[in-house]
């Protein structure tokens, strides 16, 4: 019915696409693709995962799905006419509604069908309809599969509207031996690829579907398969690492990459004067890896030697010629921060601190020099709090900005922190104090590691809270899609350093401390010391604070439950990550009786929020129900425990003694009239339910956390 | 060899058969050739162009006083603008590679991510860095968006540093033995190094920096008012002076890095409404590139 299935094979050529986004792209194209034919009836029955191949080169994505129709099957569509009680008079003859059915049908009365169902019977015409063909179908398909790309940044080119990853130029699709007419991209497709940008620059006709890849590394100096051509080359690299007793450091970090940039692979070596190995390890990297792509080879021992791999795109017919110039490259580079260190290494870190007088930092706080003034007095203040080394603490901070003036950090700016450590070590500095300048930066970014030690953690807190302070002392808020200073980085930095390495931090104390002990206020002609008491400071920790959203996020917990540990703003981020954690564990463990316990806290704010004035605290002695006696009773057992619980930080167990207040919550609701006419009555009983917000708001607002009215 | 002069007379021959016009370069100082009013301007709008030309650049914190074999505050770079950006476009810069006798089967030539942004000048693009062994020699872009606004037709541009390929084609390790005529009697060092030294040291410390300051918001000032005169083309240059102070202050090392941040979205903020104006002006005058453009083809329409 739905004629023969065959391969179907899709091909867009493109110009180079970003290597680092490669292989995600092919494989959410493959698997759009394949999805939509499927919801289109294209796969067969099973309705199992289909069996696709994902291709992928610099130039070009590609899909190999398995057993395609070349049509939809045929449908079967009744088209309903009148009941069959309105098609024939009483003399079983077709009425005027019967014949104008069959006639606005097309077909003559003979040919109508009878249809019973339960509501009743009815003319029907049914016909039989052949589905749509494939290229039908797949033009559709491609279209949503190359909406849905999960692509960074989408571009036009020339005067057209199409937006892609890169220019396209060329589409195939086959089905089988056959073309398929589709449009995509604004281009036609046909049965033509193309080979190598420069060995076989021309259009291969593919003769089948299942013939593509072999094609196209025969005739074509491509290797179509990803996993393929990234064996490729760690084949030639293990080759060349073999032949030097070496071995390739740290190739995962470029492999994928480089297999990303290159359609014909061929692996060749390169070396340089060995007198460079002296320069840090991480400028080494830096130059070779993240500059130049190149990867560093090393002895057995892990020593790096004066040796690289590197990836061309070509069997040139001069390796030679391709080796001396990467060679070349490498040296000039080199030979720059050889250069730039010597005269860094000559200047201690205190003289090149100096020089952060005459750099800005922002025009209404003051230069570089003046921040890390402030920084260390925050840092001593943190360390001492942490009951680390204060003094230490207060050297590092002064020290740490001041390789920003170094020429190495103005040529590798990624070396920042790295050099600094190096000066303070050549220059006598304690291996703490080292150690805190090159790691105060940590974490840069999202899945960074953190700085280890109180000492380092002290100067990473107190960077991070100055900028933080500071900027939004002169009103640099971030707003929208601007965050010119990175303070929301900054920010969600202090709460992973705070919360993952345990600290016992209280951000509110912290800027306190440093509104009141004037060292913002000190800068140079600014007074906005007062600004940052009261109202701008709790913008500050609101600020803070709501970074914790995207950091709990993507572990899993749900933004109720963030939000109700949120209401209750704790200024200690360990202590939210404790009730955070403690609140989802009760969720999943005790669900009936959480949430019935979140209704009841909603319901409790309802009508506390609408009571007005409710005094404090209740009178046990004027409780008269019995449910709200039971409840008082048991409010006081429990209510004290939990509330040792809690201030020992112990939510699970706090948490855990609440819950058995579900019961006697539930029954007072059911039997007692909070709102009872007789106001003190109604006073007292609003004062025994402020008493349960009260204990549970010292955890969280589980009334964030009711359950889901169910969606209409 | 081909010396460094004749690699520019070549580009210019081989984008002149292009169909481009080869355009003089900006008499101010720019760091980059996007900055020349034929690129920055001309990809704002719908007009058509097709242009190439030298575009001397000054990068004041590049300076190493003539020592560095490989870096210069000064150097030239090869501009070429095609907008709409071609359906061929790549294939056009390699052919032009290929003139000057690059052999793309002995030369690794590759096409290396690199996505452009200029924050001063509120405009990206994408595009790639062109690698011949390893060493960039150009740069590739099709412009999305310039002064904030939409590139439609989008603008294809190409920057060949002419020194890299130079050191390439004549093999040299330093630039300063780049032979600049042909006979090699006069090289790179000769006509450019006492400049680069001199230079280096006004860029690094006599620049006088509460003056840049002054200057710079001088020229902010100016920009402003002569955008309210309506004439975006001398507002442009005040924006290119206001570009250039801060690269200066930038290597007198007087900007710290949130500083720095802040300084650029003032030069952006002019950019933008450079951008907007010259857009209107050009829109008040009917797009006149637009309708001269359009007249062959409607020719070849009547046959």
């Amino acid at each position: 019915m739905s004629g023969a299935r065959a391969n179907l094979l899709v091909e867009i050529g493109t110009e180079e696409l970003p290597p680092r986004a490669l292989q995600s792209l092919a494989r959410a194209f493959a698997d759009e693709l394949a999805r939509a034919l499927a919801e289109e009836g294209m796969l067969g029955e099973s309705g199992e995962a289909a069996a696709l191949t994902w291709f992928a080169t610099p130039r070009r994505l590609a899909v190999r799905i398995k057993d395609v129709a070349a049509a939809q099957p045929r449908r079967v569509i009744d088209r309903r006419g009148p009941s069959l009680r309105a098609a024939y008079d009483a003399a079983g003859k077709p009425t005027r509604a019967a014949l104008g059915f069959a006639k606005s049908c097309g077909v003559p009365m003979a040919k109508l069908q009878r249809v019973e169902t339960e509501k009743g019977a009815w003319l029907v015409c049914r016909e039989s309809r052949a589905g749509k063909k494939l290229a039908e179908v797949l033009s559709d398909c491609l279209a949503q599969a190359l909406r849905r790309l999960p692509t960074p940044k989408r571009m036009r080119w020339g005067g057209g509207e199409v937006e892609f990853v890169r220019p396209a130029h060329w589409l195939l699709a086959l089905h089988g031996a056959r073309a398929v007419k589709v449009e995509a991209l604004g281009l036609r497709a046909g049965r033509h690829t193309r080979g190598h940008r420069f060995h076989a620059d021309r259009k291969l006709a593919v003769p089948n579907a299942d013939a593509y890849e072999k094609l196209l590394e025969k005739k074509g100096m491509v290797i179509a398969d990803f996993a393929r051509r990234r064996a490729k080359i760690q084949t030639q690299l293990a080759a060349i690492a073999r032949k030097r007793r070496a071995r390739v450091a740290d190739e995962d970090a470029l492999l994928d990459l480089v297999t990303g940039m290159v359609e014909w692979p061929q692996t060749l070596a390169g070396e340089f004067d060995k007198r460079y190995l002296k320069l840090p390890p991480e400028a080494l990297a830096s130059v070779m890896r993240d500059h130049q792509k190149y990867f560093p080879l090393a002895a057995a021992n892990g020593k790096l030697l004066p040796a690289f791999a590197f990836v061309a795109n070509i069997k040139s017919k001069s390796p030679k010629l391709v080796r001396q110039g990467n060679e070349r490259v490498l040296r000039a580079r080199l030979a720059d921060a050889e250069f730039f260190l010597e005269k860094d290494l000559k200047i201690p870190l205190e003289k090149r601190r100096e020089e952060l007088k005459g750099i800005l930092f922002h025009q209404k706080l003051g230069t570089v020099y003046e921040k890390s003034e402030r920084i260390a007095s925050l840092a001593g203040h943190i360390a001492e709090e942490l009951g680390a080394d204060a003094d230490c603490a207060k050297r590092a901070a002064e020290l740490c900005k001041a390789d920003l003036a170094s020429e190495m950090v103005g040529e590798f700016p990624e070396l920042q922190g790295v050099i600094g450590r190096y000066c303070a070590q050549k220059h006598g500095e304690t291996k703490v104090v080292a150690d805190a300048i090159e790691q105060h930066y940590l974490p840069r970014h999202a899945g960074d590691k953190l700085p280890r030690g109180e000492v380092v953690q002290s100067v990473a807190l107190a960077d991070r809270l100055d900028s933080l302070v500071t900027l939004f002392a002169v009103g640099e808020i971030p707003s929208g899609d601007k965050d010119p200073f990175a303070l929301r980085r900054a920010a969600l930095g202090v709460l992973r350093i705070i919360i993952e390495m345990q600290l016992d931090v209280d951000i509110e104390e912290l800027l306190q401390f440093y509104s009141t002990k004037g060292m913002v206020g000190a800068v140079t002609g600014w007074s906005h010391e007062t600004d940052l008491v009261g109202k701008g400071r709790d913008q500050l920790l609101d600020f803070i604070l709501d970074r914790l959203n995207a950091y709990y996020r993507p572990m899993g917990y749900r933004p109720e439950e963030i939000a109700a540990v949120r209401a209750c703003r704790p200024h200690k981020p360990l202590d939210f990550d404790r009730r955070l954690k403690a609140l989802s564990r009760f969720f999943k463990k005790q669900r009936a009786a959480a949430e019935s316990l979140a209704a009841a806290n909603k319901r409790i704010a309802n009508i506390l929020g609408k009571a007005g004035e409710t005094p404090e605290n209740y009178d046990r002695e004027k409780l008269i129900e019995k449910a709200e006696i039971h409840l008082a009773d048991n409010l006081e057992q429990t209510g004290a425990h939990a509330e040792r619980c809690f201030a020992a930080g112990n939510y699970d167990d706090g948490l855990a003694a609440l819950s058995k207040l579900r019961q006697p919550v539930d029954a007072f609701f059911d039997e007692v009239l909070v709102m009872a006419p007789d106001e003190n009555l109604r006073k007292n009983r609003l004062a025994l339910l402020r008493r349960i917000r009260n204990l549970f708001l010292a955890a969280a607002d589980i009334s964030h956390l009711r359950p889901e009215q169910k969606a209409k | 060899m081909i010396s460094f002069q004749q690699l520019v007379m070549q580009l210019q021959a081989y984008w002149a058969k292009q169909g481009c016009a080869i355009l003089q370069p900006y008499d101010m100082e720019v760091g980059a050739g996007t900055f020349h009013p034929a690129t920055f301007l001309a990809a704002v709008g719908p007009e058509p162009l097709r242009a190439a030309y030298v575009q001397p650049s000054r990068r004041p914190a590049d300076g190493r006083y003539g020592e560095n074999p490989n870096r210069l505050q000064h150097y030239f770079q090869f501009q070429v603008v095609l907008k709409p950006s071609p359906d061929d476009f790549q294939d056009l810069y390699l052919n032009s590679l290929a003139a000057l006798g690059l052999d793309f089967l002995r030369e690794d030539i590759r096409f290396v991510e690199d996505d452009w942004e200029s924050p001063t000048l509120g405009a990206w693009g994408l595009g790639w860095e062109i690698w011949v062994n390893g060493m960039e020699v150009s740069q590739f872009t099709y412009f999305q968006q310039a002064g904030g606004l939409d590139c439609r037709p989008v603008t294809g541009e190409i920057t060949y540093g002419l020194e890299r390929i130079a050191m390439h084609l004549q093999g040299v390790e330093n630039l300063f033995d780049l032979a600049w005529s042909d006979d090699g009697a006069f090289t790179y060092r000769d006509l450019q190094r006492q400049n680069e030294v001199e230079q280096s040291a006004y860029n690094f410390e006599h620049a006088d920096v509460e003056n840049l300051f002054a200057q710079f918001t001088a020229a902010e000032r100016g920009c402003g008012s002569l955008l309210e005169a309506k004439l975006p083309l001398p507002a442009y240059e005040q924006v290119l002076k206001s570009s250039h102070i801060f690269n200066l202050l930038d290597a007198r090392n007087a900007l710290g890095v949130t500083e720095r941040a802040r300084y650029i979205g003032r030069v952006r903020n002019l950019a933008r409404a450079v951008a907007q104006s010259y857009f209107d002006a050009r829109e008040s005058l009917g797009f006149p590139r637009l309708r001269r453009e359009k007249s062959p083809a409607q020719r070849r329409g009547r046959r």
